[in-house]
């Protein structure tokens, strides 16, 4: 299955170098949920993360399906 | 009265009232700019300082505005462009909550601060400023932090609250404190080349659901810190929205958040399932 993923903000240093703007697709050959697709693009795990599914904000733990967009950004806050 | 709305009108430029026509009459009948000012928008009067508003705001939009309420909480990067633009704009209430004094640090983003406003309350010095550009316009100045315990108070009253706030933890207490009242909140903030924008509607979540998992109350602007144009952008989108839901006008973000990428030059905007 495929996803994608579009990183946002501070995340987007870590966009992988080949990627077009600020998405790319990734295959996936189990089911991960969205903190394991952050682990991997190498995403600190120090810095909180919203993540977007499809338009609802889900938890780390979400599992992902076939075709789903998965927005990730960190807490901006400052005023 | 009768005789103060035909003094204005003998007085009007056309529909046009002069500043000092209005100071005058203000003079002359012991009351307020501000008090003229509701009298001539009532006679169709315009303020001549709002006239080119006019083919975006008709005279009876003023007049709402000048009616209207509006709670600015924070007085810093954000609050200050959004009070400046708020009192410009002809809002006739303003109420701007802070507890903060000016420091050196604020002077490369926060409209209000100056030199001469160091060591002073950020309240004191936007309230002055107001003084300056929009005498019209009542502001209320609160030095005051805001949290649950005084919110329903600082909020009485209020039409909208923007939130020009500079953490997770106070702005989730104020959504709560919105909800309870039914006020609409309009959300902004920001951290180096970013920024994000929303409007809150009573019986929305939109907040709640993007921060609630942000235990710690800061995002990356800890890091980023921030410029002096991504306040004032983010500000003046706020702005926006506060002008449309007062006026009942176009299409506030509601159920959704616009995230701003100012280093890219991109607008996203989400929508957000409670």
């Amino acid at each position: 299955m495929e996803i994608e993923v579009r990183l946002f903000a501070t995340f987007r240093d870590y966009l992988p170098q080949d990627s077009a703007s600020f998405s790319f697709k990734k295959s996936l050959d189990k089911e991960m949920t969205v903190s394991t697709i952050a682990e991997e693009i190498g995403l600190p795990p120090d810095v909180p993360k919203i993540f977007i599914v499809n338009g609802n904000v889900v938890t780390g733990e979400h599992v992902l399906h076939d075709g789903d967009v998965v927005s990730i950004f960190p807490p901006v806050a400052g005023g | 009265m009768g005789d103060l709305r035909e003094h204005l009108l003998s007085k009007a430029q056309g529909d046009l009232l002069p500043w000092a026509e209005q100071r005058a009459a203000a003079e002359t009948h012991g009351m307020s700019v501000g008090e003229i000012e509701e009298v001539a928008l009532e006679a169709g009067l315009l303020p001549a300082r709002y006239q080119r508003n006019r083919k975006t705001l008709s005279t009876a939009d003023q007049l709402k505005l000048f009616r209207s309420t509006v709670t600015i909480i924070g007085c810093g990067g954000l609050g200050g462009y959004v009070v400046e633009e708020l009192a410009r704009l002809g809002v006739g209430r303003l109420k701007a909550i802070d507890p903060d004094i000016f420091e050196e640090h604020n002077l490369n983003r926060q409209l209000m601060s100056t030199i001469a406003a160091l060591g002073r309350p950020k309240v004191e010095a936007t309230s002055a400023r107001v003084a300056q550009i929009n005498p019209a316009v009542q502001i209320l100045p609160f030095q005051d932090r805001f949290c649950k315990e005084n919110g329903k108070s600082l909020l009485s009253g209020a039409d909208v609250a923007v939130d020009a706030l500079d953490n997770v933890t106070t702005r989730l207490e104020l959504a709560g404190v919105c909800a309870d009242l039914c006020i609409p909140l309009v959300h902004g903030s920001i951290a180096g080349w970013y920024g994000q924008v929303a409007s809150q509607f009573p019986g929305e979540t939109t907040l709640q659901t993007i921060y609630g998992r942000c235990a710690d109350g800061v995002g990356v602007e800890k890091h980023l810190g921030n410029p002096s144009f991504t306040p004032a952008v983010v500000a003046s989108l706020e702005v926006a929205e506060v002008c449309k839901i007062l006026l009942g006008r176009g299409t506030p973000i509601t159920g959704a958040m616009l995230v701003i990428n100012l280093l890219d030059m991109e607008f996203s905007k989400f929508k957000i399932k409670c």
